[in-house]
């Protein structure tokens, strides 16, 4: 009698609980993000396309966004808005402690770039909130070796595991030489390198990342006999020998490029993008702007840069650069770390919006702006 | 016979004159000034439209016609724009272009002078921007640095670009150099050269009222010695008697204050004959410049302001206060960079201060840099954001008399990737996108 007594009451309240059930996508269930152009693994933009998420924090496909079931739908995003894989600061020091300078030793294959890292960084929240999702640090090039580099997602914690096992960190540059022990001259470090690739079971020629910002370091780099050629990080101008990597299916880091800074390097970054090289940005993170890689690929752009090859520089080449293959692309079963922006992310009017990592939301623009943009369901 | 009826007449025969006349004449530039015409051009609008196709007609270097169906005039030099969306050239109010590493210390410095006319690699990216006119700001060591010129990157015949508009736009202060010890100095060192140019100032108005009292004087005595002259012969013998006595030499002269070039430029700030421009990014700075401004009395823009957000009270009081915003630096460093807030331009509108965009650089990035502060004011359109001129709030939306043109590919008031294609100064095509590139900024 009681139940009928109450019953407006409890029916309105079971139907709220109903109503806020229905409405909120069940724990553990897939989430979709509608709407959306999406940058895949070409660089280009495919526009009006849906992105799902699994609960395991995975991408599990990327469908037409007509192809959805509404009900799925966690987010319709803004018109214009494009989805991208994380930003990465490639080669910079964000999270990083301390110096990152190597030992003594010339071919140190033991130094761990991820023993350096301090997952409480709050750069690291910082950074990502302006769509940097992963970093990438390596001790400073002093050695022939200098270690394996480190990749991590930024987030502010407790602990964090790198992704992935790292990559060799090689140098054919002028930083390693040292007058207290070999190579003390240009000539010895060459011929070091020389025996080294000569001598060492292919085995221990893991193809890494190797510093040669020079163009002498880069034409001597390309002399000495790689089996297989590692990823280059160098600046260049014109006198670099580009044209000896065109179909060479080669990678190299570049920039960071700077508003009034040394024209010839993005000149040479496009010569070498026209020759076939993919390229990768490099990061400048703490001590550069938040916004500078996008800003470096602006510039790029401006200067002639295919924008899907910058896209490219911008997400997937960096992940590849670095070795880790969960990251960087928007496919199944790569990680959820994703960046919505308000537009085009290579336009500098765009803007941040959400942020996701391992499918973890987190809403970024300021409120009053997003509420005129989305829809949340 | 036909011949001669022919140049029976006098028209003709005026026009045969001019024609044969050696050299050129103003008759001869009105005769055979070929007009520019642009055919199906786009313009977009303040209101975010965009107009139909339109044809442009440029004579003498200035829009003088723009509608739908406007006919081209003979002889016209004839452009086709089909898909091309026309806007004004873009003015960069602080730009460095060509200065590099040139250093001024002095308020007697121009930035006209540093500026390389035939860095052609610079002014061609600065052009291929959608820039064609700049306000060329000199830079040194931190203090008074010199004076802002406002330049045409039009092309001169005999080679190069940059034709000088006006040389003296405003005096460049710096206060943002340096650590902060550094910059108290630099503050104490701007202060000590506006006194000394106040004292320099009164001491002209001392001289120039004992120089008055002095003609009066002068005068006062020659009268009389005219009256004393006429006495003269009188008093022949007793002046022979006092030959021994001293001689009157009359009003002394006042002595005229040392020339000094620098203060009398900040003379002219201290009369507001001058603007002031003072960069300024840290609040501390800012409060600073703030108080320049209050103790010496002039108006002045502030360039930077990434920390203005912070000393807004102190800002709302000051009269003729404007805003000159540059490359928004968004470091992670604590401490090491300006704190800056995306809240700014909101701020800054709300307290009613004006402000407007320019690149602090080369301006090559000008566009960029306008595209960045749009999404961060959330502006429909960065074309209201950037100048036509240097005039505030000519904005680059395209009108009658503009002689700097720029022709983009995509519409730049709503698409973040548009690229000029052409760039038109006084009726001539300055820079066009070579054919397969893709150069030109965004």
């Amino acid at each position: 009698m009681r139940i009928v007594e109450n019953s407006p009451g409890r029916c309105l309240l079971l139907c709220c609980i109903f109503t806020l059930v229905a409405a909120t996508p069940l724990a553990g269930a897939d989430r979709v993000i509608s709407g959306v152009g999406v940058v895949g693994p070409e660089g280009s933009i495919s526009p009006a396309m849906a992105v799902v998420i699994d609960q395991d924090g995975q991408v599990s496909a990327v469908i037409p966004a007509d192809q959805v079931d509404p009900t799925m739908v966690e987010i319709k995003a803004p018109n214009g808005s494009v989805i991208t894989p994380g930003l990465h600061d490639l080669l910079g020091s964000l999270g990083a402690t301390g110096a990152l300078a190597a030992g003594t030793k010339l071919i140190d294959a033991d130094l761990r770039a991820a023993d350096a890292f301090d997952s409480t960084d709050p750069n690291l929240e910082k950074a990502a909130r302006n769509g940097i999702l992963h970093t990438t640090i390596a001790a400073l090039p002093r050695g022939l070796l200098n270690g394996h580099t480190a990749t991590f997602v930024c987030q502010q914690s407790a602990s964090a595991r790198p992704l992935g096992p790292g990559k060799p960190f090689y140098a054919l540059a002028e930083s390693a030489l040292n007058s207290s022990r070999e190579p003390t001259s240009r000539v010895a470090m060459v011929s070091m390198w020389k025996e080294w690739l000569a001598t060492s079971d292919a085995s221990e020629q893991i193809p890494g990342i190797l510093f040669c910002p020079k163009p002498l370091d880069l034409r001597q780099s390309l002399d000495i006999g790689w089996s297989e050629l590692p990823v280059l990080v160098h600046s260049g101008d014109a006198r670099s020998p580009l044209e000896r990597l065109a179909g060479r299916q080669a990678l190299m880091v570049v920039g960071p490029f700077l508003e009034g800074g040394d024209a010839a390097q993005v000149r040479s970054a496009v010569k070498a993008s026209a020759a076939g090289v993919e390229l990768a940005f490099a990061g400048g993170l703490p001590a550069g702007p938040a916004d500078h890689l996008r800003r470096s690929a602006a510039i790029a752009v401006a200067a002639g840069l295919d924008a899907d090859a910058a896209r490219r520089a911008l997400f997937s080449n960096p992940a590849r650069a670095c070795g880790v293959s969960s990251i960087g692309l928007i496919e199944p079963g790569a990680r959820a770390d994703l960046v919505l922006f308000s537009a085009d992310p290579l336009d500098p009017a765009a803007q941040v919006l959400q942020i996701w990592r391992a499918g973890k939301r987190l809403r970024v623009a300021a409120p009053g702006k997003i509420s005129e943009l989305e829809v949340p369901r | 016979m036909i011949s001669i009826r022919l140049f029976s007449s006098p028209l003709l025969v005026v026009l045969t004159v001019l024609l044969l006349s050696p050299g050129e004449t103003p008759c001869h530039a009105q005769l055979f000034d070929r007009a520019t015409v642009l055919e199906q051009v786009l313009v977009p609008r303040p209101n975010g439209t965009v107009s139909e196709p339109l044809t442009i007609v440029i004579r003498r270097g200035r829009i003088t016609e723009m509608s739908a169906d406007a006919d081209a005039p003979m002889m016209s030099r004839k452009v086709d724009a089909k898909g091309l969306y026309a806007t004004a050239g873009l003015f960069d109010p602080a730009s460095t272009l060509t200065l590099g590493a040139v250093s001024s210390a002095s308020a007697v410095h121009s930035a006209w002078d540093g500026f390389d006319r035939y860095d052609s690699d610079a002014i061609r990216a600065a052009i291929a921007s959608g820039v064609t006119r700049i306000q060329l700001q000199p830079s040194g060591p931190a203090g008074i640095v010199g004076r802002v010129s406002t330049i045409s990157l039009a092309p001169l015949d005999g080679g190069g670009h940059g034709v000088l508009e006006k040389e003296a736009v405003a005096l460049c202060i710096d206060l943002n150099q340096g650590t902060p010890l550094a910059r108290i100095r630099t503050f104490e060192k701007v202060r000590t050269a506006f006194r000394t140019a106040q004292r320099g100032r009164e001491g002209i108005e001392d001289y120039s009222t004992e120089l008055e009292e002095y003609l009066e004087a002068l005068a006062e005595a020659a009268k009389e010695s005219g009256e004393k002259d006429k006495k003269k012969d009188d008093e022949k013998k007793d002046d022979e008697k006092k030959d021994g006595e001293k001689k009157d030499d009359g009003p002394a002269k006042p002595d005229r204050p040392d020339r000094n070039p620098a203060g009398d430029v900040l003379i002219q700030v201290l009369e507001q004959q001058l603007p002031v421009r003072i960069l300024a990014r840290r609040s501390e700075d800012i409060l600073n410049a703030v108080d320049l401004a209050t103790e010496f009395q002039f108006p002045f823009q502030l360039q930077g302001a990434d920390e203005a957000h912070m000393v807004l009270g102190s800002l709302k009081e000051l009269e003729g206060l404007s805003v000159l915003l540059d490359r928004p630096q968004r470091s992670l460093d604590r401490g090491a960079a300006p704190r800056t807030s995306s809240q700014l331009i909101p701020l800054l509108e709300e307290a009613g201060i004006p402000w407007t965009v320019g690149s602090g650089g080369p301006s090559s990035g000008l566009w960029r840099t306008v595209r960045a502060i749009s999404g961060q004011a959330g502006k429909a359109s960065p074309l209201s954001l950037v100048n036509a001129g240097p005039d505030r709030g000519s904005a680059a939306w395209l009108r009658r008399g503009t002689s700097h043109l720029v022709l983009w590919e995509g519409n730049p008031a709503l698409d973040g990737s548009a690229r000029p294609n052409r760039v038109i100064i006084d009726g001539t095509v300055v820079w066009q996108r070579p054919a397969g590139t893709q150069e030109g900024s965004f």
